[in-house]
């Protein structure tokens, strides 16, 4: 590899070094697996499956911005002073709104191919399907940033998606289960690379100059 | 060989050297970068690492802006159009001559 694009990747990877990107990755996995438990235990009504429907991108999308802002108030305390502050570039307003426009249009097709073979897929078999576009992703983010223990990650959630098969569950209980799980995956990764990166790192005197 | 030697002669020397090409590596990815990670990353003394960014602001490829994060000084540094330019010019300078030395 080019060990410009080795430097490249290692600086961009320095973004995940602390596990609190996945420990927050992690509350939202769990908001939205309580959303489910919510959608099993509220008796079947329309209007509330509607409503609860309609929860989970707004659960994601807070959970986006509170977390982000949660990590990087943590970054600032933690990170930040014993390893250095980096900042990203952003991409041009421009093409922002193209890859946000891109998004829009992948997620569309996605839910219109996952609606259409939903069906044709046994309900047992669902939280299987719903595992792997996550492992995907996962894997996908750690060829990105050569993130090893992202593997790790995507392995263990594709076989959570195996769990509420094995254990008999279906409808929203099967997917609160797979979501805790993945949940559950995240905080153990963040935890440990928190852990690591807490043990290799000093904080250093008051005086420093950062 | 001898046909990659003019690249190799006009290799811009300021970047060649490993720790400024680390720096200007870091800096050409990140928007900016403090002294705590770029002394982090090179591994180089204080002393050290503030010398070569000296020299790289000198030839003005980097800007150096002090400020405060919180109650802590903070040394922000980050690449200008300059340095992007040199830093780009420097890439392909050295991939054409990778690519010289492949064919001989």
């Amino acid at each position: 590899m080019d060990q410009y694009e080795e430097i490249r990747r290692r600086t961009l990877r320095y973004w995940y070094v602390d596990g609190l990107t996945e420990i927050a990755v992690g509350v939202v996995f769990f908001l939205l697996a309580m959303l489910f438990v919510l959608m099993g235990v509220i008796a079947p009504s329309p209007a509330i499956h509607w409503l609860l429907g309609l929860g989970q991108p707004a659960l994601i999308l807070l959970g986006w911005w509170v977390g982000g802002r949660a990590v990087r108030y943590f970054k600032e305390r933690i990170t930040y002073p014993r390893t250095g502050y980096v900042e990203y570039k952003r991409p041009q307003p421009n093409r922002r709104l193209a890859k946000l426009a891109l998004t829009a249009v992948i997620s569309f097709a996605v839910a219109m191919i996952a609606a259409s073979f939903a069906s044709s897929i046994p309900e047992a078999w669902l939280p299987v399907f719903t595992a792997a576009p996550i492992a995907l992703f996962v894997i996908y983010m750690a060829i990105q940033f050569g993130l090893r223990r992202f593997y790790l990650a995507a392995a263990a959630i594709m076989l959570a998606g195996f769990l509420p098969l094995l254990l008999g569950l279906e409808g929203a209980y099967a997917s609160a289960l797979l979501l805790g799980v993945v949940a559950v995956i995240w905080w153990l990764s963040g935890a440990l690379a928190l852990r690591s990166y807490l043990r290799q790192t000093t904080l250093p005197a008051k005086d420093w100059q950062a | 060989m001898s046909a990659g030697l003019p690249e190799l002669s006009g290799l811009d020397r300021l970047i060649h050297e490993p720790a400024r090409l680390l720096i200007m590596s870091v800096l050409y990815t990140a928007e900016q970068a403090d002294f705590t990670y770029l002394l982090t990353e090179t591994g180089l003394t204080r002393g050290n690492l503030s010398s070569h960014l000296s020299r790289l602001e000198e030839a003005g490829y980097i800007t150096i802006e002090k400020t405060f994060r919180g109650k802590v000084p903070q040394t922000l540094c980050s690449l200008t159009a300059q340095g992007k330019t040199a830093f780009e010019t420097y890439r392909s300078q050295l991939k054409e001559l990778s690519r010289r030395l492949s064919e001989v």
